[in-house]
């Protein structure tokens, strides 16, 4: 090959463009957040990214609903415990109050206790969120669940919700899930109040004990579907806590997965970049012996 | 007989020869470094009645065939050059790898609406959800916005390059012009050289091929076979892009009068960039605004069907555009829910207010839900097929540029090669014509002594 001016101008031209490209490219990899930042880079690792970062944020999703249901059934079931203490303090008083040793005005005065406590009982079912809604009314949420005549006001709708792949609960509590199917729960304590209330005028065929008595089966009953409801919330929960157990292990998965395609290969890098380096420099010198070369034939 | 007379000319002529080859030589070294120069040949022969030497007209040592395939190669070349760099600003609006691209504002959305469908009671989800619509509303504006500007660059860089390609073909024309009427030899040559430089930047940037006439001069003919020079005629280009709905650009030869032609298909730089705003930039646009209308009509279609916390029905989400075009930069929410969170139709149950989510859960995976764009896909799958589309043609372009280069590297190693100034060929043309030099001033000498041995004889 003839060896001309033009020539040794092009190559020296091409391979510092080369040379220079080379080592851009090296180098911009070396300093990048991510092995990938654009999808031309490499669209194949591109797409996978982009579904595992789909997936990462389909997990966020259900992960926020997961929190927004954990915290309303995490406050049912603290309400309903204590709802279970207030039937547990009483069938006591039931307990105490079913003797003959109990004069009328201990049952009057126990009759005004047990009021109380079913007024603090409808207090906790009647009381609202954060946000505003309460809890056991089923779909309902804007309704007071007890009414002020004791009715229950709810609905036995449910919404479900996706909590995990897959996975979905109801999110809803509804009247029946706690009070009982007929609101046994404050009937039960209705009938103690009425049983405890001595009558006016007093009637001597009355046998207030037996009556008392009756009720226990009643509190029994009632505190039977409370403590269902709670175990029911309890399970919930317990989903809700296996969700997050499977969510965390996913998420675990799926970021050792995004950090093997996004992260930057230092140590394979390092050799390339050093090699680039060389070359360059190479290239340069090279450059500058022929600029030698070339001035020393003109000067001849 | 040899007499005096013949041993002066004969001298002379060496002289002169050697002052031909010098010169010959000296121009190549002058001209080693400039682009379109072919190294110059000086033929030399015989004077008849054996007088000496003469030197004939320098020739110019070029390679049609070559110079063919780099105009060619530099077509291809510019071609995807210039889409490799439009593309290249494009893709960074399909890039969700950032963690800002609409595909981003689209899972932020369907975050908003899923707390929506966990809670539809209340209002400061609800709230997000208004806010994050119009977060991915701006997010279309701006996608919209960047790929526009990726297709009006495109035109202003056309348009430019038209410009350029036309003030070129001028001085083709000119040159052609003054090469016709130039006596051959050096000044010829140089033309020649000057045009051949110039025809390299013209190749680049539309992509001609170079007919040669008899006369010397050259035609270039555009790829769809009209002249952009005839000889000393010079063609007029102008890029015309029509109006939207149906915006593309043309390029166009302008006549008299302004009357103007088709150009058909053209290569180079002009040929890529009309490319990628007809059949790059522009679909993509349409592409975009059809996400945009699909998915907000989808979206009202399914909210219209629900019920709002006041147990309203009918309302639309989205304010609707009249079509699809430009739909990307209006999507803006309906009077009905902006700045009404209560508006929005969670439910599907008139009797399950607050709490029914049904119609949440519809509108939440309205994005991903198959059969929204007319062709049968969702919108979420629409948006990652186009951004990989952008992404795949960028390499493809990526690819061409690389090809294009090495080839066009061979091609203009060879050609200077072949046509190149050789710096210690030239020393060598200058000493040999320096011995001859000396040889002739040896003549000289001994043709003096010789007359002043015989005028001494004489006198």
């Amino acid at each position: 090959m003839r060896i001309t001016q033009q020539l040794v101008a092009n190559m020296v031209r091409q391979r510092n463009e080369r040379a220079s490209a080379n080592l851009y490219d090296v180098t911009s990899r070396v300093t990048a957040n991510s092995a990938v930042e654009r999808p031309s880079q490499d669209p194949v690792r591109a797409t996978r990214i982009n579904n595992l970062e789909r997936f990462a944020h389909d997990l966020d999703i259900l992960d926020t609903s997961r929190r927004t249901i954990k915290s309303d059934l995490t406050a049912a079931e603290s309400l309903i415990a204590s709802m279970q203490d207030i039937l547990v303090s009483a069938k006591e008083i039931a307990i105490g109050m079913a003797s003959d040793n109990a004069s009328d005005d201990n049952r009057a005065n126990a009759a005004t206790e047990v009021q109380r406590l079913l007024d603090q009982l409808v207090g906790l079912a009647n009381r609202r969120q954060p946000g505003g809604k309460y809890i056991f009314t089923g779909l309902s949420e804007g309704a007071q669940p007890i009414a002020d005549d004791g009715s229950y006001q709810g609905d036995s709708g449910a919404r479900l919700v996706e909590i995990g792949p897959g996975v979905s609960i109801e999110a809803t509590i509804t009247g029946d899930d706690v009070f009982g199917p007929n609101q046994e729960v404050l009937t039960s304590m209705r009938a103690l109040i009425g049983a405890l209330t001595p009558e006016d005028p007093p009637n001597p065929a009355r046998d207030q004990v037996q009556e008392i008595r009756d009720t226990f089966s009643l509190l029994d009953r009632g505190h039977e579907y409370i403590t269902l409801g709670r175990t029911e919330i309890g399970g919930r929960l317990a989903t809700i806590e296996d969700v997050d157990n499977l969510s965390l292990d996913l998420r675990n998965t799926a970021a050792l997965e995004h950090a093997d395609l996004t992260a930057v290969d230092l140590a394979r890098l390092s050799p390339e970049l050093s090699t680039a380096q060389h070359v360059l420099t190479a290239v340069v010198e090279t450059t500058r012996s022929l600029m030698q070369q070339a001035a020393s034939s003109w000067l001849r | 007989m040899t007499t005096l007379q013949h041993i002066l000319s004969i001298t002379n002529s060496g002289l002169q020869t050697s002052q031909a080859v010098v010169a010959s030589a000296s121009r190549n070294i002058a001209n080693a470094n400039t682009p379109g120069y072919a190294h110059e040949t000086l033929p030399l022969s015989s004077q008849l009645g054996g007088l000496g030497v003469v030197a004939g007209t320098a020739i110019a040592s070029r390679n049609a065939l070559l110079e063919q395939g780099i105009a060619a190669t530099s077509a291809r070349l510019g071609f995807y050059q210039s889409q490799t760099n439009q593309l290249d600003s494009m893709e960074l609006a399909f890039n969700d790898l950032d963690g800002t691209g609409l595909g981003i504002s689209m899972r932020d959305f369907e975050s908003a609406v899923s707390a929506v469908a966990a809670n539809p009671a209340s209002i400061t989800d609800r709230g997000q959800m208004l806010e994050s619509a119009r977060s991915l509303a701006a997010t279309f504006a701006s996608t919209r916005e960047s790929v526009a500007r990726a297709a009006n660059d495109a035109n202003e860089q056309a348009v430019s390059i038209a410009q350029e390609i036309n003030s070129l073909a001028q001085q083709v024309a000119q040159l052609n012009s003054r090469i016709r009427s130039a006596r051959p030899g050096e000044e010829r040559n140089s033309l020649i050289s000057q045009r051949a430089a110039v025809i390299d930047s013209i190749g680049g940037r539309i992509g001609v091929d170079v007919v040669p006439r008899s006369d010397g001069t050259v035609s270039l003919i555009s790829s769809s076979g009209r002249p952009i020079v005839d000889s000393t005629f010079p063609a007029t280009l102008a890029v015309n892009v029509s109006p939207p709905p149906a915006s593309e650009a043309r390029v166009e030869f302008v006549g008299e009068g302004d009357t103007r032609l088709p150009a058909g298909s053209v290569g180079g730089e002009l040929g890529g960039l009309v490319e990628f705003h007809n059949d790059i930039a522009q679909p993509a646009l349409e592409r975009i605004d059809e996400l945009a209308y699909s998915f907000m009509d989808a979206f009202n279609e399914a909210h219209r069907s629900g019920f709002t916390l006041n147990g309203a029905t009918g309302y639309d989400f989205f304010d609707l555009p009249s079509g699809a075009q430009g739909a990307a930069s209006k999507v803006a929410l309906s009077r009905d829910v902006d700045g009404h969170p209560e508006n929005i139709a969670a439910a599907a149950d008139l009797a399950a207010i607050p709490g029914d989510n049904t119609n949440a859960l519809v509108l939440q995976g309205i994005l991903s839900q198959d059969g929204v764009m007319a062709d049968g896909s969702s919108v979420v799958n629409a948006w990652e097929t186009l951004g990989s589309s952008v992404s795949h043609t960028l390499l493809r372009t990526q690819a061409g540029v690389d090809l294009e280069q090495a080839s066009l590297d061979q091609l203009e190693n060879l050609l200077a090669s072949e046509t190149g100034v050789n710096i210690d060929e030239e020393l060598i043309r200058v000493t040999q014509a320096n011995t001859a030099l000396s040889a002739a001033n040896t003549v000289l000498q001994e043709l003096q002594t010789m007359t002043d041995t015989i005028l001494g004889m004489v006198g």
